[in-house]
């Protein structure tokens, strides 16, 4: 049985907390819980929504009350975990430069140089632990200790999409413009959020990445495509 | 072409509004949506409207528009001064808007967030299964922004039905805002507990559709591991206490993920109520239980279902003699639920 706890949030919610400290044995536990409630269609249900250690289920009350909800979700944490079905992406990034202002910081805090910081992240198995703060944003995990660097005293106020910036150990692709306070070493010419095609989002929290470096005129010519610009996963063996 | 209205002239958060898009908080996108879902339901009611028909939100300022065609409009939410070519027109209610006329809608003169409805809704394209302007992800609406002047907001094919009828309200009340606790609420202590309470709140300015900061006074003291709460997904309502210890109320374009505390949540069937609490205006908090929560939800909606039996020929120019013999009270909608 999974040490867990399951409480009501609001009075349409339930949290389902598996742990208190981010490890990647916890969030990988955390999409199998969410694969295995997709399995499940509890009626009533109408988002389940993965985060770092924890999963909220989202539910019409009218339809299924709280105590039946929470029994059957118990019911599930008891199961094995089944693979999350996640798939593997290599995705372009040009690291340093504009389109990665702190990657020479990061490098000396860290005591290496730019080019065995770039190599170090980009050949990380970045999980895509969980998508939030702005559409398509993927939250990966987890960088090499020595990663583990403070969040920066001010916010920048705007990022362009694409760019990945680096903090507590985690890295943040965004997908949109957004503020950050962390430090930003790259950007991809792949966007992730596309409001308008039939696949609006393309990473899911489980997926695995890997970042493929390129140089600046790589990442124009790239970007140039736009939407045209597809990078294809493959499954996880 | 199809019929559309001129914007004129619009506040700086006019935005088009439906029921949201609830599915995607998995990929970062909450379910945003009309911040008074009662108002929306209202308008859809007035004009017999399908109930996921658009409609334009105003916070506290309104807007000018011109009519592209006759359209059929109905106003709804917080009363705003209304005028079509000058002559002032009823809250509340549905009128004609004939081809080429003006209507004006000024400030709020009691609540925050009005709405504009159109018969047939607003038929702006759709993003991610909702017409609904999600100004921070930058999508739906027009172009994922606010409304300005030279916008032509495109009005869908009205089914057709009368216009001249009024939804009569009853004035707010001072009831509490009801909350249940949330479940990191055990990371205050009961000192600060005690202040969702007992203590007295004030809305402040500091608020849009992410969130509304309210004023306890004094800060409430942070939770000792404040910092280092892993982020967990945040629900509609929320009562965040961020590093300042000032409590923020998360509302319907909120992020969909949080790392600060969050010590209670507005119940669903409260929500439409608080955020047309207006700035300066005190209020207080009163915790239930989620079965009260939830029976109070129940009660809510089955008030929403049944509005259009509570739809009344509108009276232009009543008077005193006139109004009481109408009995208005007991045509009331009364949205707080009912105290003992």
């Amino acid at each position: 049985m999974v040490d867990a706890r399951i409480e009501p949030v609001g009075d349409t919610g339930i949290i389902v907390v598996l742990g208190d400290e981010l490890s990647i044995e916890t969030n990988q536990r955390v999409h199998a819980l969410d694969q295995a409630l997709h399995d499940m269609q509890i009626d009533g249900v109408l988002e389940i929504v993965p985060a770092l250690a924890s999963l909220m289920v989202a539910f019409d009350p009218e339809v299924v009350d709280h105590t039946n909800l929470i029994e059957q979700v118990a019911g599930t944490l008891s199961a094995e975990p089944e693979p999350s079905g996640g798939r593997r992406w290599r995705i372009p990034a040009h690291y340093g430069g504009a389109s990665g202002p702190d990657l020479a910081e990061v490098a000396d805090r860290m005591g290496v140089s730019e080019s065995t910081a770039v190599d170090e992240h980009a050949d990380t198995n970045h999980l895509v632990m969980m998508l939030g703060f702005a559409p398509g944003l993927s939250y990966l995990g987890l960088l090499p200790e020595r990663w583990n660097l403070p969040r920066l005293d001010t916010i920048k106020p705007m990022v362009p999409a694409g760019s990945i910036s680096v903090a507590i150990r985690q890295s943040v692709f965004c997908a949109t413009p957004i503020p950050t306070g962390w430090w930003t070493i790259a950007r991809s010419p792949f966007l992730t959020f596309r409001p308008h095609a039939p696949v609006p989002f393309l990473l899911r929290p489980g997926d695995v990445l890997t970042f493929e470096p390129i140089t600046h005129r790589e990442l124009e010519s790239m970007t140039q495509l736009g939407d045209g610009f597809v990078v294809r996963p493959e499954p996880i063996e | 072409m199809n019929a559309h209205l001129e914007i004129l002239d619009a506040g700086p958060q006019c935005t088009i509004q439906d029921m949201g898009r609830p599915g995607f908080r998995r990929f970062g996108v909450s379910e945003g949506g009309a911040m008074d879902q009662v108002g929306l339901a209202c308008g859809a009611a007035l004009l017999g409207n399908d109930r996921r028909a658009a409609a334009i939100e105003m916070a506290a300022t309104g807007l000018t528009v011109r009519a592209g065609a006759d359209v059929r409009i109905a106003l709804t939410g917080s009363p705003m001064d209304a005028r079509i070519s000058g002559r002032h027109i009823a809250w509340h209610a549905s009128h004609e808007l004939p081809a080429g006329a003006v209507l004006t809608i000024g400030a709020a003169t009691n609540g925050v967030y009005g709405y504009l409805h159109v018969g047939g809704g607003v038929d702006s394209e759709p993003t991610l299964g909702s017409r609904s302007t999600h100004l921070r992800a930058g999508i739906g609406g027009l172009d994922g922004r606010a409304l300005a002047a030279g916008d032509l907001v495109p009005v869908g094919e009205d089914g057709g039905g009368g216009s001249g009828l009024q939804l009569v309200q009853q004035p707010d009340d001072e009831l509490p805002i009801r909350v249940v606790w949330s479940p990191q609420a055990d990371l205050f202590s009961p000192e600060t507990r005690s202040r969702i309470e007992s203590g007295t709140f004030v809305m402040t300015g500091h608020r849009d559709r992410m969130g509304a900061r309210v004023d306890p006074g004094s800060p409430f003291e942070l939770a000792p591991d404040a910092t280092r709460v892993l982020s967990t997904p945040v629900v509609l309502g929320d009562v965040q206490v961020p590093g300042d210890g000032m409590p923020v109320v998360l509302l319907a374009d909120r992020q969909p993920t949080g790392g600060y505390p969050r010590i209670a949540t507005v119940i669903s069937a409260d929500i439409a109520r608080f955020v047309q609490i207006r700035p300066g205006t005190a209020f207080s908090m009163r915790v239930v239980s989620t079965a009260d929560a939830v029976e109070a939800l129940m009660v809510h909606r089955s008030r929403l279902r049944s509005l259009a039996d509570r739809l009344r020929p509108l009276i232009r120019t009543p008077t005193a003699s006139e109004l009481l013999s109408e009995n208005l009270i007991s045509g009331a909608i009364k949205w707080d639920d009912d105290q003992p």
